[in-house]
């Protein structure tokens, strides 16, 4: 095949591997032999759908810290908190351990997400050369710690559901809880979206 | 075998057509975009209002209310320039910027406890909040300056606006009632003493619909506290309502002497009399002045003091003496005039007539003109033989026939002695019968009075002395000694009879040998008693007993 494909990988030896199953196919089929799923030497516009979605969970990153996350009203005096008043919250009645957990769980975490996949969109896009086994590990760290971030969310649902005591006290969820878990699933889509192998054809341009 | 599948061929796209995925982000942008213009269209109208402190206010926390509806949250509290005061930035929902006039009225409701009741307990878990009355001007404003205390009234509240002034300084305060009759109808909004006028001023609200209570004719008074008068009637002790004798008041009426009149115009002055009497005594009347020469002390006569016609008031007294001056400017000319005391009255036409026209009070001043002719006379009088207060009273005064005299401006009413004079004639009289009493024949009765108990004594004294002698007779005393030794015989005759005695022990053994002999006795005459023939024939013996199976 052509040289657009590094050397040592599936593609390069006429195979391509199936997403799915990880049956390997002929570079020519366009399903796979064992599942029917469609196959690709490399997702099709993987940056694209991956910085597109990345995006997407950034506008909505800026309405989740805005708007409250919570609303909890004792005896009548509601209170709104953001993410980051309930971290001040915490950190002022000396709850170091709650506060770090959410400051790590709602902030920490998507943002490195965020920048991580954008780093590794950056480096597929540029000409530079790159160390593609890290940014692979990178790759798959983001993955893997994605789902982590709906900590929060639970946190919420879970408030939401258990304190619904009348008069004297309610939790409802604010607007930056949809926001945030609509973060979240973004995220997690645009990391699933980034093709790792693209990384490995940069590293044969080296 | 396995079935072969048809596949399609490989069908090449090329990698730089723009992906559809890119309207998720577009979609994010407009779903971002509208979220915060939605919240930018939320955020309220910040506006500014100022306290003297910020007592219970929380920021973030504490609700600014109108009737109990949340309309916007306490964003922030810092001090003004010279930090005399506080600045509560409040933010004001947009829909309910309309609250935001020129004359709205900011206060913070907290726990209150007051003489007009008890207010915002609520307050107490919930915390303070900062009420608001919307304004009724149509410009706008973004500072405020805040009332410490919840206004009496609302802003617009139909009613009357009508201002007070006094004298004397009463005891109202913001906040005391208005009452007609017993009813609470308005309040008391500010006061303030007016240094320029020496008088304080109350501006009063009273609501509709009892704003139509108030006419033209109508006269305010203090209704407040304990008053106690002494007048011409005798001492009067005023306790109004209860919630005026803690607080204070100001009752309103119409005299009954007078018609309603129209209503009131709102902002008018009325003035604020210290009582209910004072409005009939004091009440600015149509008056015509007169002076009555006083031959007598004129102690007791006071300013205002009434002026009666055979007890019936007509005026009072302007003046009860006058200045050198003021003598010199009525030209007295009469050697014997001049020393009496000038003494100025006022004859008050509507007193008798109630509310009448200025043609018929001129009618009633020539009518009391004519009778100054036809012998009307003034003289001074006691009103209260208690308090020495006087008053003049006039009278026709037989058939004497007076023309009239006019001295300096004044026409004179001429006086007599008689009031005084016939308090002095019935002591005089009284003086006199006391003088007049046979204190000689008393005096002789008394002596023999005297004597013949004296007389009576002595024989008492001779009838106790034989007495005496019969106590001190022998026979006497030995009576009661042989009293005495009969006592002891008895006494030793009941010696013998003690427990301890041998008559005694002997009694107790008889008693105890009877008893046993009884005692022994009791199966015998059992027996004799069931069956009374065993006194004659012997008891028949029963069949043996013999134990049996149960």
């Amino acid at each position: 095949m052509s040289v657009k494909y590094s050397r040592g990988s599936a593609a390069s030896q006429g195979i391509s591997c199936c997403k799915v199953c990880a049956q390997l196919n002929n570079a020519g089929d366009n399903n796979c032999q064992r599942c029917g799923e469609k196959i690709y030497l490399r997702t099709p516009q993987s940056i694209q759908k991956t910085l597109a979605l990345l995006l997407a969970s950034i506008v909505f990153y800026i309405p989740a810290n805005m708007y409250p996350i919570m609303k909890t009203s004792v005896l009548g005096d509601t209170n709104e908190s953001t993410i980051f008043s309930g971290i001040w919250l915490f950190l002022d009645s000396g709850a170091y351990f709650v506060a770090a957990v959410i400051f790590i769980a709602s902030i920490v975490i998507p943002l490195t997400k965020m920048l991580a996949i954008a780093w590794l969109c950056q480096s597929v896009i540029s000409s530079k050369p790159i160390m593609h086994q890290q940014l692979t590990k990178l790759h798959a760290i983001t993955e893997f710690i994605g789902k982590w971030s709906m900590v929060d969310v639970f946190v919420v649902a879970i408030l939401v559901a258990l304190i619904q005591i009348g008069n004297l006290m309610v939790i409802t969820p604010g607007l930056a809880a949809i926001s945030f878990s609509i973060v979240v699933i973004l995220t997690m889509l645009s990391a699933q979206c980034f093709d790792s192998r693209l990384l490995w054809d940069k590293a044969e341009r080296k | 075998m396995t079935d072969k599948i048809e596949y399609s061929p490989a069908q090449q796209k090329s990698q730089n057509s723009v992906s559809i995925i890119w309207i998720v982000p577009l979609l994010a942008l407009c779903i971002g975009g509208w979220m915060i213009f939605q919240q930018w269209q939320d955020k309220g109208v910040i506006v500014e209002v100022s306290f003297e402190s910020a007592e219970g206010l929380e920021v973030g926390k504490t609700k600014i209310k109108s009737r109990n509806v949340d309309i916007g949250t306490l964003i922030d509290v810092r001090f003004n320039d010279d930090r005399k005061r506080i600045i509560a930035s409040i933010e004001i929902e947009k829909s309910m910027a309309d609250f935001l006039r020129t004359d709205s009225q900011f206060w913070i409701v907290k726990p209150r406890i007051g003489t007009n009741g008890i207010s915002g307990i609520g307050t107490i878990f919930s915390g303070a909040y900062i009420e608001v009355y919307p304004g009724t001007f149509k410009s706008t404003s973004d500072t405020f300056v805040g009332l410490e205390s919840p206004p009496i009234t609302e802003l617009g509240a139909s009613g009357l606006h009508l201002t007070l002034y006094s004298q004397s300084g009463s005891s109202l305060s913001v906040g005391d009632p208005i009452i007609f009759r017993g009813f609470t109808v308005g309040k008391i909004l500010t006061y303030a003493f007016d240094a320029r006028e020496r008088q304080a001023k109350y501006d009063i609200f009273i609501a509709a619909p009892y704003d139509s209570l108030v006419t033209t004719n109508t006269h305010f008074w203090n209704a407040g506290g304990v008053s106690l008068e002494s007048s011409a009637k005798g001492f009067k002790l005023n306790i109004a309502t209860i919630e005026a004798f803690i607080s204070g008041g100001v009752e309103f009426d119409v005299p009954d002497d007078l018609a309603l009149g129209e209503a009131a115009k709102p902002y008018k002055n009325y003035p604020l009399y210290a009582s209910r009497d004072d409005v009939i005594e004091n009440r600015a009347y149509q008056s015509f002045e007169y002076v009555v020469l006083v031959p007598d002390s004129v102690r007791g006569l006071v300013k205002g003091a009434p002026v009666e016609y055979r007890g019936i008031r007509v005026g009072s007294v302007v003046s009860p003496y006058l200045t050198p001056q003021q003598t010199h400017a009525l030209n007295i000319s009469k050697v014997t005039d001049v020393l009496e005391i000038p003494v100025l009255i006022k004859i008050e036409p509507e007193r008798l007539l109630g509310q009448s026209t200025t043609v018929e009070i001129a009618n009633f001043n020539q009518d009391f003109i004519k009778n100054i002719k036809t012998g009307l006379t003034a003289n001074i009088e006691s009103a209260n033989l208690l308090t020495g207060s006087l008053l003049i009273n006039l009278d026709f005064n037989g058939d004497k026939r007076s023309t009239l005299e006019k001295l300096g401006p004044y026409i004179k009413i001429p006086s007599t002695r008689e009031g005084l004079a016939k308090i002095q004639d019935s002591i005089e009289q009284f003086l006199d019968s006391v003088n007049k009493l046979p204190y000689d024949q008393i005096a002789n009765k008394s002596t023999i009075l005297l004597s013949s108990a004296d007389k009576t004594l002595k024989s008492l004294r001779s009838s106790i002395y034989s007495l005496n002698r019969l106590l001190k007779d022998k026979e006497t005393q030995q009576l009661s000694r042989n009293l005495n030794l009969s006592m002891l015989e008895l006494q030793t005759t009941l010696k013998g009879l003690q427990p301890d005695s041998g008559a005694y022990q002997k009694i107790e053994k008889t008693m105890s040998k009877l008893q046993k002999t009884l005692n022994d006795l009791q199966p015998m005459l059992k027996r004799i008693n069931n069956n009374p023939s065993t006194l004659i024939f012997s008891s028949p013996r029963g069949a043996d007993l013999e134990p049996k199976k149960k």
